[in-house]
């Protein structure tokens, strides 16, 4: 490493965590209690405390099973609404049974979480399988705070861009700080991607998950899995894209007819994808635009009563949600009583593929969080969220104390990883060319593309192969342009949007590779052309692997022989 | 359509640099010259006003633009009979 520093500034760690989130920050805080000795470092883009997508922007709401929850129901409910048997049924046992543990963990470390006089964790009546324990949304200010007191090392403001490797082995990461384009060469016996999915930076609240560890664990060769399992979506008013919780009870068309029976269950724990079926059929027969009625969303709607759940007040939660609230009423462009609602994108692609360690198939490489969520073999065949609103901010901690173990007994034991110079020189050429095309295509201009064949319905709710393949072309000439025409205008904000739009195309062509590949509807895969669930071929999961600078494709059998749950 | 707008008091700013380090997404830069943030990157801009709530002398505001010009989920190309002209 000592010969690298005339190339950028150089970092060496025993545990180096990219992304400073909920898992990273988890994670740090873990290795440090398990081993004080080990040095950890954090790379972010942001400011580590503030960043990732959900922790702090969201409900601040978990799904944990406790004490008095019955794994076995659980699992029997969500490998039959949520997985439709495409899920790895150890690994939904392992979370269920890890969530307990992590709420453990946050109380011991001063996160206060949401109980009721009798101690027990806030939960919603209606939904009697888990209990949805609230915490306030500083959580991560204290976490970081926790971790700086505990030593651990942050490097802000830091995009990272390309894994090291020595062979089948992570070595670290190179990137570069946004605000200035100095560039970093980071080394770690263990590397942890916790950087979050891909949302192709279409709606508010995600916007910051680009699929900057996916697209790079791929491209240093690791696995990915369940790719096709991208993408959830909520209800949105169209005049502030604010998504509207339960929402799918409140619908009516332009007719005036209450539609919502007529694509909903009775009662649904969240979104299900007949709901987004539903308003393209209504659409498609001309009764749209598709209206919300807000007073049909407090009836038998135990999801948008959530409320209830807050048995205190939050300091920071009321205050952001009040903001939030207030500017979405007074700057919606649709007043009108019955505003419009269509579908929200909300992404979601996480599919590094990790075992119950939540190890990558490379050596040295560990993924986290939202950037492995499917890759894990969890979401079965419903996108995360997986419908089980929370259970990304469980993830993220259970993801982490699933991993601690290994990583720690990695990382105390392995040898100083092997940098090569010659690839560090390699990457920073590819990091810097671009900011001498002075001009070109913006990269703001690329990832519309993408989100113009990802985002609409018909892509990614209702998919067939000829939209796929028209998808896949414009991706191919998204690529192109990144390869050789988008400029970020020697400006290193620009030059994050450049990496960005390259990664979102990578992802891109995994989701919609794999989406063609499994060849049956299942959960939230509908394909028009394939319209049965095929349990005899496809109950397999989709393995995408880069291989000569091409993708290759294979299947891996579901070990269901072993599983309690089968169609 | 115009981006959202950040607007920065620089008369209350004391250059604590609070907003800078909330910003998730990169939208706010800082000025080390002049020890004061710009609202350089609104396109990215995803209004979650952090920079607002952590503010100590309240000096950023953040104003949503609506719609938000997102692709068109249901387009008359592909759906004869909808709604929506274009």
């Amino acid at each position: 490493m000592s010969n690298l520093d005339k190339y950028g500034e150089v970092f060496s760690a025993d545990v180096l965590i990219l992304g400073g989130g909920l898992a990273g920050l988890i994670l740090a805080n873990r290795v440090k209690e398990l081993n004080s000795n080990l040095d950890v470092l954090i790379v972010e883009k942001a400011t580590t405390g503030f960043s990732g997508s959900k922790a702090n922007k969201g409900a601040g709401v978990m799904c944990v099973l406790d004490e008095t929850d019955d794994v076995d129901k659980f699992l029997e409910f969500y490998v039959h609404e949520i997985g439709h048997y495409l899920e790895d049924q150890e690994m939904v046992r392992i979370f269920a049974e890890s969530s307990l543990p992590l709420v453990k963990h946050l109380e011991r470390w001063g996160i206060e979480i949401m109980r009721d006089e009798n101690g027990k964790l806030s939960r919603i009546e209606e939904i009697p399988l888990w209990a949805l324990c609230a915490y306030d949304l500083d959580i991560l200010l204290k976490l970081r705070k926790r971790a700086k007191k505990n030593s651990v090392r942050i490097v802000d403001k830091t995009q990272s861009v390309e894994l090291l490797t020595d062979g089948n082995t992570v070595t670290g990461a190179v990137g570069f700080d946004i605000t200035n384009g100095v560039f970093r060469i980071f080394s770690g016996k263990a590397t942890v991607i916790a950087n979050g999915s891909c949302n192709w930076m279409a709606t508010n609240m995600w916007k910051s998950g680009r699929g900057d560890g996916i697209a790079a664990a791929y491209r240093a060769g690791a696995e990915i899995r369940n790719a096709e399992i991208s993408n959830f979506y909520n209800i949105g008013l169209r005049g502030n894209m604010s998504s509207i919780v339960g929402g799918q009870y409140a619908l009516y068309n332009a007719l005036g007819e209450y539609i919502s029976p007529r694509y909903t269950k009775e009662f649904e724990v969240d979104f299900d994808i007949n709901i987004f079926l539903g308003m393209e059929e209504e659409i498609t027969a001309g009764r749209g635009p598709i209206l919300f009625e807000e007073t049909e969303l407090f009836v038998k709607n135990p999801i948008a009563a959530g409320g209830f759940l807050f048995k205190w007040d939050r300091e920071w939660a009321g205050k952001f949600w009040n903001t939030l609230m207030e500017k979405e009423r007074k700057y919606t462009s649709d007043k009108g009583w019955r505003p419009e609602v269509v579908p929200l994108f909300i992404g979601e692609m996480g599919a590094i593929n990790v075992d119950y360690s939540m190890k990558g198939t490379l050596d040295g490489m560990w993924a986290l969080g939202d950037a492995c969520k499917a890759g894990s073999g969890f979401c079965g065949a419903t996108p995360h969220p997986c419908r089980l609103r929370g259970s990304g901010l469980t993830w993220a901690g259970v993801s982490s104390i699933l991993a601690e173990k290994s990583v720690v007994e990695h990382a105390a034991a392995a040898e100083n990883p092997k940098v090569y110079e010659d690839q560090v020189v390699r990457f920073k050429e590819l990091i810097f060319t671009p900011m001498q095309r002075k001009t070109g295509m913006n990269p703001r201009d690329g990832i519309r593309m993408l989100q113009e064949v990802i985002t609409p319905p018909r892509y990614s709710i209702r998919k067939s192969k000829e939209r796929i393949v028209e998808a896949l072309e414009v991706i191919e000439k998204v690529y192109n342009l990144v390869e050789n025409d988008v400029s970020p205008e020697e400006d290193f904000h620009m030059l994050g949007l450049y990496h960005d739009l390259r990664n979102m195309t990578y992802c891109s062509k995994l989701y919609m590779k794999a989406a063609l590949e499994r060849k049956e509807t299942r959960g939230w895969h509908i394909r028009e052309d394939y319209p049965e669930q095929d349990d005899q071929n496809w109950r397999k999961w989709i393995i995408q692997k880069i291989d000569k600078g091409k993708m290759k494709m294979s299947t891996q059998d579901i070990p269901y022989v072993n599983y309690r749950y089968n169609p | 359509m115009d981006p959202h707008k950040i607007l920065i008091d620089y008369e209350k700013c004391t250059g604590c640099k609070k907003c800078f380090k909330a910003c998730y997404i990169d939208v706010i830069v800082w000025d080390t010259e002049a020890n004061r943030p710009i609202a350089k990157y609104p396109e990215e801009c995803a209004t979650c006003s952090w920079c607002e709530l952590t503010c100590p002398e309240e000096a950023i505001q953040v104003i949503p633009s609506n719609p938000v010009p997102i692709p068109e989920p249901y387009p008359r190309s592909y759906y004869p009979k909808s709604y929506v002209k274009q």
